[in-house]
């Protein structure tokens, strides 16, 4: 199990908030990422060690995939387990803290409502 | 993709790929040799000579820095399970705690001592216990994770791999500890100095090397007692790792 006091790194934080709205393969996840522009692209092989440390967190899980999507048997899909959906709930109210801090110092202008 | 030159890239791709662990390759090599082919499909797409060159400097460097970030987490898990598995084994425990006992007891036996030389022989001692138990430590991790690895092989043989690396922790562990203490000792003594101490510390090495072979006698007819009760080798718990 993960420690939920330990920060997550952010390339493992923003492949959690790719996968809160459902289960997705390892390309699809990086398509996210390079769009999101939160942070630097991850190639391949950041990708995949990233999720294999996850995994062996288990804040996610490896699933069969959507039934219609046949295009390739060996394709392997993530999803978050209960234990992710929290550590991301956890560090991003981390990051938030953060940004509260950073507006009440005066090093950033508040969100507007 | 179906023309011979448009796959010479993966294929370039997946022999740089051979440098993974092989258990991270086994399970992730499909995906990532797939992710590669689709981006190099969507840069090629765009038909810009530039993004290809980027997307090659950006794929090397990736592979090489996942890479080196995948042996070490594959290190680190090893030394983490086989420390679990030591930390159990009374060999190892009473070997360690003779060589953390003995430099005690010399240091006790020598700070008393007016004599500047007999302080330096204590000291002589204490580093080169400490270095010794360093390097016992390590070889001993080192060679239970070796273990683990062998022990799926059909053809493994306990005994005999145990024994050559024992003789392997020996020689790592001579070698560590004369070197550390030689160069510990030649920062604030002579050298003619060095030899006298390193020659003590020869006698004290050898009483050393018949207790560690006293204590590895002993672990070895706890294997075959542990054999002939049916329990099994020690490291024959752990095949499923």
């Amino acid at each position: 199990m993960a420690n939920s006091s330990r920060p997550l790194g952010l390339s493992a934080l923003r492949l959690l908030i790719g996968l809160a709205d459902g289960e997705r393969h390892g390309y699809a996840l990086m398509q996210e990422l390079r769009s999101d522009a939160l942070g630097p692209a991850l190639g391949p092989g950041a990708l995949y060690r990233t999720l294999q440390q996850l995994l062996s967190q288990r804040l996610i899980t490896e699933s069969a995939g959507a039934s219609s999507d046949t295009s390739d048997e060996r394709r392997r899909y993530y999803r978050l387990t209960v234990a992710g959906r929290r550590a991301m709930a956890t560090e991003a109210d981390r990051m938030s803290e953060l940004v509260r801090r950073a507006v009440k110092k005066g090093v950033v202008a508040p969100a507007r409502r | 993709m179906s023309h011979p030159s448009d796959t010479r890239p993966i294929v370039v791709y997946e022999q740089l790929m051979r440098a993974y662990p092989r258990r991270f390759r086994a399970r992730y090599g499909h995906a990532v040799a797939e992710a590669f082919a689709l981006e190099l499909a969507r840069v090629r797409s765009t038909g810009s000579r530039r993004d290809l060159i980027w997307f090659w400097v950006f794929m090397l460097a990736d592979l090489v820095a996942s890479v080196a970030a995948t042996r070490l987490w594959d290190m680190w898990r090893r030394v983490s399970y086989a420390t679990g598995l030591v930390r159990g084994s009374s060999g190892f425990s009473a070997a360690f705690t003779t060589l953390i006992v003995i430099p005690v007891w010399a240091w006790s036996r020598f700070a008393t001592d007016d004599g500047t030389h007999t302080r330096t022989v204590a000291l002589s001692f204490c580093v080169s216990a400490v270095a010794a138990s360093v390097s016992l430590a390590v070889s001993r991790l080192v060679s239970v994770s070796y273990n683990v690895r062998r022990i799926r092989s059909p053809r493994f043989r306990y005994a005999s791999v145990r024994r050559a690396k024992l003789l392997a922790v020996f020689a790592k562990t001579s070698l560590g500890t004369f070197a550390a203490a030689s160069a510990a000792e030649l920062r604030r003594v002579r050298a003619s100095e060095v030899f006298v101490n390193q020659a003590v510390s020869v006698a004290f090495w050898v009483s050393l090397a018949a207790a560690l072979g006293a204590l590895i006698v002993l672990y070895f007819a706890l294997d075959a007692l542990l054999r002939c009760c049916g329990r099994g080798s020690p490291a024959d718990a752990h095949a499923s790792f």
